[in-house]
This record gives C-alpha cells, structure tokens and sequence, in this order.
C-alpha cells in the first residue's frame, strides 16, 4: 500500500514565490493547500486540473485570525494532518519609519508576522500530535541588514527568524523542523518597481551578478521541506546571490 | 461526541507513557507538572485533545492558567459546553503582567543560557 500524500499549507501561494512553492510542491506529490485574498488564474487552473483532492484554495484575509485558524482545522480535518507549513504571505512596505502611517505599520505586522504566528500555532496542533512536521518561514535579507526606509518590513521579517530560533527550541524535540529561508533581491513583484538605473548598482553590488528568480527560491525551499535537509533545524538559510558576505 | 473527561485522561495516558507515567497517577487534584510532565508533553496533550474533541479552549485563555488534572478536564468540559471558564481554573491564574512578566520572560531565557553554560 502506497503512503498516503504530504500535506503542505503556504500561506499567500496564488502567485510570485508562493506559486512557484505551491508548484514545486504538487510536483513533489504533496497535498497543498494555500489561500490569497483573490484568487488568480494560477489557482483556478490548478483547482481545475489538480482537483480537489489535492490542492485547495480559498480567499482569505490573513489578518483574520479566526479565520485563519479555521482554514488550518478545516484541511487537518479534511486530510488527516499537515506535514509542512510555509509562511510565505507578506506585504513589502516602504517608507521612512516617521512618514508611514499607522495603518500601513499595523498591516504590516498583521501579514507579515501576527498571521504567522497564528497560522504556525494553529499548524502545530497536528504536527505535535503526529511528532512531526516542517515549518518554513520565508523571512528576507532585510530582515539581517539595515536598509533605509524598510524598518517596519525589516523589523517584521527578522522577527519571523527569531521565531524560527526559539520555536526550533521549543518543537525540536517532538520531531518538527524549524527553518527561514532568507531570499534576497530576486524578480518579483516587490522588485519590479525598481528603475533600471538602481537595478544595475545592484546587480554590481551582488556578487553572483544577477537578481535571483523564483526558481532560485524555490528551489532553496523545496530543499528545505525535502528529507536532504533533515538535520537543519533552527537556521536561516541566506538566498542573495551573495550579497550579504 | 466522546466524554471529554474520558478523553482527556486517556490522551494524558498516552502521552504519559513515554515519561514513564503511570495511569494511577493522574488523579484530578494532581498537579500535571508534579506527576511528570513537560511543558512539550502538555503541548502535545493539547494538541491531540484538541484534535479529538474539536474545541480549542486556549484560543482565548493561557494554558498556564493550568495546574492539575482536574483544571485540565474542566477547561474542555466547560469549551464543549460553551461556558465560560469555572472559577476553580481561573482561580489558578498566577500569570505575572506588566513589569513583572518582563522580568519572568528575562528570568527564563537567563535559567535556559544557564542551563546550557
């Protein structure tokens, strides 16, 4: 008899990194699970050819924890467990600490950390019931440097991998591994503002010479979820081409 | 739907098992941490009651507010039934707030670094 599927919930999988997860993941034979406040055409045509057995979207707004710990039970419940959680959803905000409003601050922290939170806790129930599970959180770069105008980004982003750190502490010895994957700059939506004049300074600044891709991410995570990684624990892998030695 | 008291007490077994627990032990006036378990333990106690019974009790209550095993069966009794918490759980609220949680929160990363010196 064949061992039933790995379920893996990514939080924010309907496009950018988290489709790309989501992906690697259904090729990988997992369950998957992810929600986004709309629904793209990456989730419909995969709802349409992956079907309901394996793979659920729903909308949803991560900084409704209710709601979040719902979804979490509801795919428990549905396919008797999870085995990964990727904290991928987040909001890149910009702007001068003293020029951002206070709602773009809240919003920020909701996304980026307080629905990581809740959504880890809420994921842990099976993972501690079965004494394992792999929770990968996708914090940043910036989370380890200081860049001007990205504090409350920044400041979110490291606080997902002092997260890692202690609930590594904390859930190690019941079987589930605890990782950050650190991407830097790669092609996204969040680097897709950026004007061709700065985006050639930094690729001078990055040692490999290029912004990374979704691919280079994704594989990084897909590594990380796999059984090759099943002595990493606690540790912020660094995905910047260099840019951080 | 199950006895939760039931449930509890068998899930408390089960977990128990592993820390060389015996069943006789788990009496309700027992405070869980004097029979023998861990903090991880009663996370996993939790987790597995919570799954079975279908009800998170400390969605809105910390868990510290949890001595025995009384306390213990009582807060899901009172989550399945949609009461709010009895005044015997609540009473065992010794949670610090304020300054004082910041010096217990400090006093139990310096007990881990010392641990481990």
């Amino acid at each position: 008899m064949s061992a039933a599927p790995k379920v893996a919930i990514v939080s924010g999988g309907s496009r950018g990194l988290g489709q790309s997860i989501v992906q690697a993941l259904l090729d990988d034979d997992y369950r998957v699970a992810t929600f986004s406040r709309s629904p793209t055409a990456f989730v419909e045509e995969a709802g349409r050819t992956v079907g309901p057995d394996r793979f659920h979207w729903q909308s949803l707004d991560a900084r409704d924890t209710q709601t979040l710990r719902e979804f979490a039970r509801d795919i428990q419940r549905r396919w008797g467990g999870i085995d990964a959680l990727v904290n991928n959803a987040g909001i890149g905000t910009e702007g001068l600490l003293t020029l951002s409003s206070e709602r773009e601050i809240d919003e920020t922290v909701a996304l980026n950390l307080t629905a990581a939170l809740h959504l880890t806790r809420a994921c842990l129930k099976p993972m501690l019931a079965a004494r394992s599970g792999n929770v990968l959180n996708i914090s940043s770069v910036s989370g380890l440097r200081g860049h001007r105008g990205l504090s409350v980004y920044s400041a979110t982003k490291a606080a997902l991998d002092a997260l890692t750190r202690s609930l590594a502490r904390e859930v190690g010895p019941s079987g589930i591994r605890v990782n950050s994957v650190a991407p830097g700059y790669f092609e996204s939506d969040m680097t897709a503002g950026i004007a061709a004049e700065a985006r050639e300074n930094l690729k001078r600044r990055i040692p490999l010479g290029r912004l990374g891709t979704t691919q280079d991410i994704m594989r990084v995570v897909r590594f990380m979820l796999s059984d090759a990684a099943a002595y990493v624990h606690g540790q912020v892998i660094v995905v910047d081409g260099g840019l951080s030695c | 739907m199950s006895d939760p008291r039931r449930t509890i007490l068998t899930v408390l077994e089960e977990v128990g098992r592993d820390r060389g627990i015996e069943p006789t032990a788990l009496l309700p006036q027992r405070g869980l941490v004097d029979i023998g378990f861990k903090s991880i333990d009663l996370a996993r106690v939790v987790a597995l009651a919570e799954i079975r019974l279908g009800v998170d009790p400390f969605e809105t209550r910390p868990i510290t507010d949890i001595r025995t095993v009384g306390d213990l069966c009582r807060v899901f009794e009172d989550a399945l039934a949609g009461r709010p918490a009895t005044a015997s759980a609540a009473e065992g609220a010794t949670r610090p707030s304020g300054p004082d949680r910041g010096a217990a929160m400090r006093r139990r990363a310096a007990r881990q670094d010392a641990e481990e010196a």
